[in-house]
Order: structure tokens, then sequence, then C-alpha cells
């Protein structure tokens, strides 16, 4: 059972419903006050996602996941997203991180939207992405962010004759040969672009119960989540350094839910790692209000053949070793030392460029980390991805 | 300072109670009228400013489109390709009706929440909870609290919005606090909504008005240039500040009008307080005389005095702030008024109090009081102390003084005409023209004065040995008496000036009403002050003509149009890109006379033209019915030329736009067309008072090859003979393609056009009442301290045997005569400042002309007022006068 990817929905949910609140200042900045808290702190936020929701689709139990359809959208649900990670590295050796996000949050729980002699700006979906570039040889990272609505060809998802269509202005990730994949990813914001080539590598590891992450008590509550973790990636990186030709694995995160966690999750440290004896690792740790860790935190180990073992908290931990400090105090962890007593796994994961911070409308830590250690007799390592958020209180959000 | 001075000069004021107070009304009268100018005006600019920013936000450009508008389609492709420096943001702004609440219109600003945030954030929080999601769902509108306790309307009550014919309803999702003045102010009146709701509630599915772009960073400038390379055809963009500097010199003229009327008030309350600080001095000459013979130095003497007067400065300052700021509260909805007339909507919520009124006030108060005392104190301790006890001479040497200050007075008056002969076109020069002209007044009056005095005696003596002394009672106390008639005379010439031009203006409009109001019909599309972007159902023409009842129609397409300045045209630049074809037109409102909205906008001490870097036209693509070509004035070409080269695609423009561009018949004007810059040769200039901007008026073939576009958006119909325009209206009203029109017969579009006309004046006409009130109270108090002052003369007059009737007459008539002679000398110098008004400042402001047309009415007021405020000034003190024992009073001393 996974919960990462439940806050990812909990927190697109809420970083585009307070965007849309700053960016709507000339509107009212009260909503945006509202929306200030941090994710999961809520109460009301957490009653507005969690609530009775008639319109709305929700995952109650496995489905039969159908591919390559399901990599496209799935708009009956309230959110969902595409979440891109990868580590790439250049001809002449230096090591590229990116993140390229695209998220889709329904606008209304209400059916008033219907309204004749419309015009083309009505729109039933926000989108947001984010997108980021670590240049490991400069050691710094550059982030970029957009928001719009699916209307007008402006952004949106489509899924058509085996072909995937996701994008927000000139950002998209979209299929360039049959059956969904490869995908081209294209992004670029001022210094920092990419233009890659993303292959499907191993099979699509189904989240969770068969692919169903279960969130509470509740039935209904719950997503549907899927993963590719190790996808073969070649292309090219342009960062304020110069134009760069990579090749590296990316990981895909899907995952499309219409409910939110219970209330009392600060924050949470997500980490993905491709071991270089063809095995994957997700885990994550969910920090509560009171300092605890969750008890819904878990983890997956992807075996090389696609075949997949979960852990819950009880099964795995991890513990920080090291932390950056950012230029107005705030910490995160970055090193880490992660291990799953069952299946021998035992890694130290730091990262080449401690400042990987994102300071957009929601402040947070996503960047590339390596990984040593041992799983059984074996030294193994790895590169792969962290992501640690509900460290630093969102900043106003009047990034100008 | 030494104590007993101090004692000594306090208890002097609390003997003289009323001539403190007097001279304290009369100070603080002088500040309370800058002040209340000040405050009222700088509110009215502050909101303007306000609601300039809050549309325009932090664009550093924006770009437009044709008359239709920029399609979304366009937009959308501008968007994706748009360069990571140079955000761009879409707008539908335009007004809207309220037919559910009287009309009342509200701006209506359709933004995208998801590409705003850079642009606006004029409303820094405040309590508020609404979905956005809803927002951008339905159609709804958030608008600020005031705005929905103005309406009675709470969250989530519908709301029909009326735009041109169609009427919608809608959902107030949201009402907002905004915690800053400055948002509270902006917001006013303003509608927020998505820019999907702000296009269905207008109708314009598909198309938005503007794009707005901020470019910033380093690499603005490449970004501006890639944006501008990658704009396709038909869209130009221009810098904000150009379009704010279009904006602003929308409002310069007014603006300048409200500066010009504070200034005359500035002039008007020092005199005032020269009148009133300087006989608070020289009444105590005396007492000065005194004090020194019993040893006390002049310097002493000199520091008590200014210390004096800065101290009733201060007292007089604070209570003339106090009471001029509660003015100019009341002065502030009258100036919002006018603008809201004249240009567009601006609600004046609040009084600002802007620090440079505080300033001013200080300034004013304090410096002016203490420099009008620093002569008479001078004069007063460089007189011998014995002679200073004796009034006389310093009498005599006041009289002495009076044909020096005369010549000063001519020379001063012939400077004033050489400015205003001078060939220059700035309006500065003007008003330091009109200011010397007052001071040459003011140095006039003494000998003024005298020779009238001179002039009524045998008149006067007429009236027995009462009537024979009251003149020279007046020339034997010039020193008192001059200051407090110039004050008056001031005040009654800016009066008759301002009244006769005024008057003259008004009959120039309601002679060229006659003149251009041809058509008996106007027939104009629904738009709200928005102008351009309705057009006319493009059958009506032809419906309307089919009619039996009408001869002939005119057709009318209006633009407006930023031109280019005349330097880039001469320096062979043309137009170019950066100049759009601006069809949104919300500046500006439709032609007051041809679609029956908007305004025209005359104003008597305004001011603001000059050369300009570029201008903001109203352009008409015409298509003349033949008969309708009378209702030009041609000015500078015979009308038949004018016309043959007309009907050649030559246009023609109005004097205002050919004044301020020095251009004449068989010039060449170039526009921004739809097509890119094209030259146009001029076929003449004709009289226009609707637009100080400028009016081009196109012939309709031309119009069509440049801008490619079909759009009507007025009509003028004739009528054959005999026909009932009332029945016509209504036939017309019933047409299909009529729906929704604005519709208005000759007659009632005369009345409304002289109604705003009425209006504009308001605000002046209430100015001068207050100058006049004021001049009046002050003058009226000078006067009494002056006769309260001469208690001792009574004294001695009733002790040989006057009759308490007698004194009382001879008080009341010395201030008629006063008040007279002051009357006498504002008639010559009001009409020398109502022809500076009309030929000087009215010309330089607004470039258009009209006769000075002189009537009594003015003459006569000013002098009623001057009578009656010298007669009032007159009675208390002669009843007191009347009343006091003759031994009482020569005790006195």
């Amino acid at each position: 059972m996974t919960r990462h990817g439940t806050h990812r929905a909990y927190a697109s949910r809420a970083v585009v419903l307070r965007l849309l609140g700053i960016a709507v200042v000339a509107f009212c900045a009260a909503c945006d006050a509202r929306l200030r808290e941090p994710p999961g702190a809520t109460l009301s936020l957490g009653e507005l996602l969690g609530g009775a929701d008639t319109l709305h689709a929700r995952a109650v139990e496995p489905r039969d996941f159908a591919f390559p359809e399901d990599h496209g959208p799935h708009p009956e649900f309230r959110t969902e997203w595409w979440y891109f990670t990868g580590n790439l590295t250049a001809s002449d050796g230096r090591e590229l991180g990116y993140q390229l996000t695209f998220f889709r949050s329904a606008l209304t729980d209400s059916a008033s939207y219907d309204v004749t002699n419309r015009s083309g700006w009505r729109a039933r979906h926000a989108y947001m992405a984010h997108f980021a570039v670590t240049d490991g040889g400069a050691g710094e990272l550059v982030a970029a962010q957009k928001f719009s609505r699916g209307a007008l060809g402006l952004a949106g998802a489509t899924f058509s004759g085996d072909t995937l269509h996701v994008w927000l202005e000139d950002w998209n990730a979209s299929s360039t040969g049959d059956d969904a994949f490869p995908l081209r990813l294209r992004a670029e914001h001022a210094d920092i672009a990419i233009d890659l080539i993303v292959e499907r590598g191993k099979p699509v590891v189904l989240q969770g119960q068969r692919g169903l992450s279960r969130k509470g008590a509740a039935p209904g509550n719950a997503s549907y989540y899927y993963s590719l973790t190790r996808m073969p990636t070649h292309g090219s990186v342009r960062t304020s350094a110069g134009t760069f030709s990579v090749s590296g694995t990316s990981w895909l995160d899907r995952e499309w839910s219409t409910s939110v966690l219970s209330p009392g999750v600060v924050g949470w440290d997500w980490l993905s790692l491709q071991l270089n004896d063809s095995t994957e690792l997700m885990m994550y740790r969910l920090r509560r209000a009171d300092g605890t860790v969750d008890p819904f935190s878990a983890a997956t180990f992807v075996d090389r053949d696609g075949t997949t073992r979960t852990f819950a908290a009880d099964g795995f931990t991890m513990i920080p070793v090291d932390e950056w400090r950012a230029s107005d105090g705030v910490t995160y962890p970055v090193a880490w030392e992660v291990a799953i007593p069952q299946i021998g796994l035992a890694l130290d994961v730091a990262t080449p460029v401690a400042d990987q911070e994102l300071d957009l409308a929601v402040r947070y830590w996503e960047g590339m980390v390596r990984a040593h250690g041992t799983r059984g007799e074996r030294i193994v390592s790895g590169r792969g991805y962290l992501e640690m958020t509900g460290y630093a209180a969102p900043n106003d959000g009047r990034t100008r | 300072m030494i104590p007993v001075l101090l004692r000594a000069g306090a208890r002097y004021h609390l003997r003289h109670r009323w001539q403190l107070a007097l001279a304290l009304l009369g100070v603080a009268l002088g500040v309370a009228v800058v002040v209340a100018v000040d405050v009222a005006t700088a509110s009215a600019r502050r909101a303007f400013d306000l609601s300039t920013e809050a549309v325009s936000g932090r664009a550093t450009h924006e770009i437009f489109g044709g008359p239709a508008g920029v399609a979304d389609s366009t937009y959308v492709r501008l968007r994706m390709t748009a360069p990571d420096a140079a955000a761009i943001a879409p707008v539908v702004d335009r007004y809207v009706r309220l037919p559910d609440h009287d009309g009342r219109v509200l701006r209506l600003l359709g933004a995208d929440p998801f590409a705003e945030a850079p642009f606006r954030d004029f409303v820094a929080a405040g309590d508020a909870s609404f979905d956005m999601g809803v927002l951008i769902t339905t159609r709804s509108l958030v608008i600020a609290r005031s705005t929905a306790d103005a309406l009675g309307i709470q969250a989530g009550d519908s709301l029909h919005v009326a735009f041109g014919a169609s009427i919608t309803p809608a959902v107030v999702a949201g009402i907002f606090d905004p915690h800053d003045e400055a948002g509270r102010l902006a917001l006013a009146d303003v509608a927020l909504a998505d820019i999907a709701t702000a296009q269905e509630l207008t109708g314009s599915i598909g198309t938005i008005d503007r794009i707005e772009v901020r470019a910033t960073g380093e690499d603005a400038a490449e970004a501006v240039a890639a944006l501008r390379a990658s704009l396709p055809a038909g869209l130009r963009m221009i810098e904000s500040e150009a379009r704010a500097g279009a904006t602003a010199r929308l409002t310069r003229a007014f603006d300048t009008n409200l500066t010009a009327l504070a200034l005359v008030a500035l002039v008007f309350g020092m005199f005032l307080i020269y009148n009133s600080v300087s006989f608070s001095v020289v009444q105590r000459r005396p007492l000065f005389g005194l004090l020194r013979a019993q040893g006390v130095t002049t310097r002493e003497l000199f520091m008590q005095i200014i210390v004096e007067a800065a101290v009733l400065g201060a007292v007089a300052t604070l209570l003339g702030l106090a009471g001029g700021s509660a003015l100019g509260a009341m002065l502030v909805r009258l100036v919002a008024r006018t603008i809201n007339d004249l240009y567009f909507s601006v609600s004046v919520s609040s009084v600002h109090l802007a620090p440079l009124t505080f300033a001013k006030a200080a300034l004013l108060g304090l410096g002016a009081t203490v420099a009008a005392a620093v002569p008479p104190a001078l004069e007063a301790l460089r007189t011998p102390p014995r002679a200073s006890l004796a009034r006389a001479a310093l009498e005599r040497k006041a009289s002495h003084r009076a044909p020096r200050l005369a010549i000063g007075g001519f020379a001063a008056a012939a400077v004033a005409a050489l400015l205003f002969l001078l060939p220059s076109r700035s309006i500065i020069v003007g008003f330091t023209g009109l200011f010397v002209l007052v001071l040459a007044g003011a140095l006039l009056t003494p000998a003024a004065t005298i020779l009238f005095m001179r002039a009524v005696r045998p008149i006067a003596s007429r009236f027995g040995a009462v009537g024979r002394m009251s003149p020279g009672g007046v020339t034997s106390s010039l020193s008192r008496t001059a200051p407090a008639i110039a004050a008056l005379a001031v005040a009654l010439s800016v009066g008759i000036a301002v009244t006769l031009m005024i008057v003259s203006f008004r009959s120039g409009v309601v002679r060229w009403l006659e003149q251009s109001l041809q058509a008996d019909i106007y027939i104009a599309a629904p738009d709200i002050r928005a102008g351009g972007n309705v057009t006319l159902a493009p059958r009506l023409p032809e419906a309307i003509l089919a009619l039996a009842e009408v001869e002939g129609v005119s057709t009318y397409r209006e633009l407006s149009l930023l031109l280019p300045s005349p330097d880039a045209v001469r320096a062979g630049g043309g137009a170019t890109s950066t100049d759009p074809v601006r069809p949104d037109g919300r500046a500006i409102s439709a032609d007051p006379v041809r679609s029956g909205g908007g305004a025209i906008s005359p104003d008597p001490v305004r001011a603001g033209g000059g050369a300009t870097s570029s201008d903001l036209v109203r352009m008409f693509a015409f298509d003349p019915f033949q008969q309708h070509r009378d209702a030009f004035e041609l000015l500078d070409t015979d009308p038949g030329t004018a016309w043959r080269a007309f009907d050649r695609g030559a246009v023609l423009i109005s004097e205002p736009l050919a004044y301020r561009r020095s251009l004449g018949a068989g010039d060449t004007l170039v526009l921004p067309t739809g097509r890119g810059a094209a030259a146009f040769a001029v076929a003449g200039v004709y009289r226009d008072y609707a637009s100080e901007h400028g009016v081009i008026f196109m012939p309709r073939q031309a119009y069509d090859i440049w801008w490619e576009d079909r759009g009507v958006t007025s009509l003028g119909v004739f009528l054959g003979e005999g026909a009932d325009a009332t029945e016509v209206l209504a036939t017309i009203r019933q047409l299909p393609a009529a729906r929704g029109v604005l519709a208005r017969q000759n007659r009632g579009l005369r009345e409304a056009t002289l109604e705003v006309f009425d209006r504009t004046f308001l605000i002046t006409g209430v100015l001068r009442l207050l100058a006049l009130i004021v001049a009046f109270v002050g003058v009226t108090g000078a006067l009494m301290a002056l006769q309260l002052e001469r208690s001792r003369d009574i004294g001695v007059l009733r002790a040989l045997g006057l009759t308490p009737l007698q004194v009382w007459s001879l008080v009341t008539s010395q201030t008629a005569l006063m008040g007279l002679s002051a009357a006498a000398l504002a008639v010559p110098l009001g009409i020398a400042m109502s022809w500076a008004m009309v030929h000087v400042i009215n010309r330089r402001s607004f470039g258009w002309s009209f006769d000075l047309v002189l009537t009594g009415a003015p003459f006569a007021q000013a002098l009623g007022v001057g009578i009656a405020a010298a007669v009032l000034a007159g009675i208390y003190p002669a009843l007191r006068m009347a009343r006091l024992r003759p031994a009482r009073a020569l005790r006195d001393e």
C-alpha cells in the first residue's frame, strides 16, 4: 500500500487551489490565506477534499488496469498527475537530474458547470506543472512552474489512437511511437530546457493492492497508482552551462484519486532508487504533527523481473543523518540511512547537490540522490530522487 | 523677548477680542479655501490614479487587435510561444449595466486567474470566502463590500447584468473587503470575473479586448522584441506608459484646471491673510509708539510682532485645516461627478489629505501671515515714536504712495498683456499673465480708491454732513481700507471673469449645437461608454432608409486612434507598429452629439494642451447624407473645396487637433490604419467642442479600404418635410434590427448635451461661489475690524453732536462706498481676466476658440455682492458705535 501518491494528490489539489488563490490575488487574497496552510494541516481543506463527493468517481476496489489507455487521463476522478523524474549523464560525464510534473485538478465539484452560450475559456480542470533541472557539474537546481486551465488548448491531457499527450502550454509529454511509448518530454524555461525520449523500460508496477492504494478505513478512500520504475532515457538537457547530450534512467509515477488523507500529516520524505543490480526501491515516511511517523508509511521493492514486495511502516527504516540549511534557516535532511531488514537491504543515501530546494508556490526539496550499501551479501549502488515536503512554511506565493 | 511685552500684546488682544477673532477668521478662511480645493482635487486625482493602475496593473506593454478585438486563438498561440521573460495575460474590460439597480454601471474586468498573478494585486487581502472553482466554472462575479452594500446584495445573490441589448443572470460568488484604502478605491464599482464569464456577459465569446504583457529581467527588451516579431498581422503592441500617457493626457487638462482653481484660491487666501494681518499690525501703531517711547527697542518690538503673527498664523492654520478638510470633503463629490461626466467612472469614496496639503497650508498660514506682518511692522518701527502715535502721518504716507503703486500697477498690466500676446502656447505663461494681472489690480487699488472717492464726493455731498464725510473717511484711512478693497475686488473680478467665460463658452456651444445637430434622429449602438466594439446590425441603415418618412441616412463608425507624436511624423517615422488602433475606446466616451453618450468637455480655467508626444483621438468613418454636410462649420477653407477634397479621400479634422498639431487644409496627417501607417490629406478644419483631444472625419470609402471593416456604430436620420420625428422614432424602435439601440431625437440630444455642459461647470460654479462666500466673510470681517477700530473717532463725532443714526449712516455708507469701489475696480479687471481665459487659457488648453460675450448679469452680481458685503460689515460696528457713550469712547484710549 503506497501513500506517497496520495499526498501528492493532496498536495496537488491544495497547491492548485492555493495558487489559484494567489494567482487571483486580484480577486481575493483571503482565500490565499485560507489555502496557505501547510498541506495536511488544514482541516477545512481536508474536509473539503475528503467530503462527500457524488460527482467524482472513487477508488473503491482494485480495478483492471488497461494499458496503454490508463496512461491517459481519468477526468472522472478529482485529481491526477504524471510525475517524471530522472538521473542523466552527459557525454562528458556531467551528472544531471530533471523533474517534470503535470498535475490535473478538477475545478469544481458541482454540476453547475453547464451553461449555454459558453465561452471557450470555460474549463473543468486546472493544470499545474513543475519543471526543474539539477546540474551536478555546476551544483545548482533551477526550477519553474506553470498554471493554466484545461481550455482552448492551453493545457490538457488526451489519449487517443494509442497516443498520449499531456501538456501545459509549451511543456509537454507526448507519445512518439505506438502503444503510448516512447514519450518525448519537452520543457523550457529561461536557462533550462529538456528534450528527452523516454522508453517504457521495465513493466508497469501496480502499487498498493493491485494498483489500489488505500488511504483509510472508509471504502473509496483510496487512489489508483502505478509506476514505471526504470525507463531508458536519452536526449538533450540545457543548463546555464550549455546544452548537453544525455542518457540515463527516468521514473514515472501515475496516480488518480478523488479523496484524500485524514488530517494530521505535516509532510513526507519520499525516495525512489534505481540500483545497479537492476532492482528498484520506493519508500516514504509520513511525518505527523506530533513528530511521529504515520503507520501508513510504506515501501516497495521491485525485483529484476518486475515482481514487487511491499512493506508497511514497521518493515523498513529511514533515518536522517545529515541536514542542509536554507538561507532562512529551514533545514532538510539530505542524507539518510535506509534499510529493509527482511530483504537484507541497507543503504546510505546522499546527494551531490545539497541545495535542490524548489522555492515555488509550494516550497519543497526534490532532487537527485546517490545510494551505496549492501543487499544481502552484495555491494550495491544506485541513483534516484528524493522528495521532502512540509519542512518550510510555504512562501506567500508572491514569487515575482 | 521681554515678558512684559508679551503681556502687553496679550492684553491688547484680550481687550480687542473682536479684532483678534476677525484676524483669525481672515487667516483661517484663507487657509481653508486652499485646503478645501487641495483636498478635493487630491482625492479625485488619487481615485483616478488608483483606478488607472487597477486597470493597467503592472503591465509593461499591451497588445490590441483591430476593431473586433483579439481572437482567443490568437492569444493562445501567443501564450504558447511567448518568451519566458514576457508574461502575457488576457483581459476583457467593459462597462455593464445592472438593470435591477437603477441601471447602475459597473466596470466588468474579466481576467484569467491562471495568467494574472504577475499583473495585479490591488486587493491586498481581506475577509472573503468563496470557491475559486465556482468563479471559474460558473457565471459568477466578485465585488467589493462597498459596492455590495451600495447595491444591497450579498454573496450568493443573483444579479442581472446588461450589456447592450442582452441581459444575463450572474451570481455574486464572493464579496471581499479590501483591507487597505487603495484596494477599496481601486475596486469600487468594479466587478471582477473570470474571463469566460466576462465574455459570456458581454457577448464577446471568442474575443478579448486586449492582451497585457509584463516583460521583466535582463532579457526584457529581447523578449519584447521577440514577442513583437511574433505578432500576427492586425495586432499591435504598445508600451503601457504610452497608453497610460494617453490616459493621463486625457485628464491632464482637468488636472490643470483643478490646479489653477487651487492657485486662484491660494492667491485669494494670501490677499485675505495680508489684509487681516497687516490690519492687526497697523491698528496697533499707537501702542507700539507708546512702548518705544518707554524704551522698548525696535528690535524687541519687531520680534514681538513677528512672534505674535506666527502664533496667530499657527492657530488660524489649524482652524483652516479643519474647516478646509470638511469643506473639501463636500467638494470631492462634485469633482468626481465632473470626472465621471467627462471621462469615465471613478468613485471617490474617501478624502485624501496629502502631506503636501499640510505643507502648503502651513506655509500659507504661517508664512504668509508673518510675511504680511513684516512691512507694516517695519513701517511702524521706522517712524519716530512720537509720530507713530499719530495716525495722520501713516495715512499721509499711504496716500503719497498711491501714485507710485499705481505706476507699478500699470507696469504689471503691461507685463500681463505682453505675456498674453507672446506667440507662446504655454499654459504656464498664460496663467502667469493672469496672476500678474491680479497683482496689477491690487497695486492700482489705492489710487483707484482715491479717484473713486473724489468722484463720488460731489454726489455724496448732497446727503448732508455725513455724506460729505463718508468718502473722505475711506481715503483718509487708506492704509487700512486699500487692502480690504483689493481683496474684495480680486474676489469679485474672478467671479466676473469665470462667469463671463462660461456664458461665452455656453453661447458658443449652443450655436455650434444648432449647426452640428442637423439630423432629426440619432441612433447609436448600445455600448455604454465602451465605444467601438459594439456595432449596429448591418441591415439597420437600409431598413431605416426604407421608411417612407426618411429622406436620408448618414452612417458613422467610431474608433479611437492613438496618433503618433507630430515629431515622429515630421522625422519621417510615421506611424509604426507601436501605434495601435484603439478600438476598445474605454477611455473615451461615445460622441455626445452624434450618439448621445459621453459628454462635452469644456472647462473654464482648464489647461494642458501644447504639443504632446501622442494623442488619443476619435475618428469617425463618415458616410454623410448630402444635407448633413452643413453640420460642419469650416474654419480655414470654403465648404465646397473642403467637401470636394473629402470626397476624394481627404479627412476633416477638428479645431483642437488642428491647433495642437499646427495643421490646416492641404496639410498631411499620418494615421495608424488597419493596414499600417498611411498619410491622409487634410480637407479642412471644422469647429468642434466635443473633444479637446481632436476628432477626425474620414470618408467611409477610405476607411473601408484601410481598415477592412464594415461596422457602423451610429446613424443620423434625416426626415422628409412634415414628418413627425416622434412617430418615426417609434417606428424605428419597432424594427427588428434596431433591438437595444440608443435612439434620440435631435431636440432631446441638444438638451442632454447642454445638461452635461452645465454639469461640467457645476464644480467651477461652486468654486466660484465658494470664493465669493469666503470673500464676503473675509471682507466683512476686515471692514468690521476697521470700523471697530474707529471707535475713538466716532466718540469724537458723537461728542461733537452727531446722532446715533448719523453715526450709523456714516459707518454704513463708508463701507458701502468701499464695496462700490471694489466692484468698480472689479469690472475692468474681470473683463481683462475673462478675455485672457477665453483667448489665451482656453485656446492653449483645448485649442478651440469662441467669442467673448459681455452680459450685464455678472457685473450686477459683483456689484450686489460687493455692496452687500460692505453694508453687512457696517451694521454691527455701526450699532455698537451708535450705542456708545461718547465719553466712554473717548476714555477708551
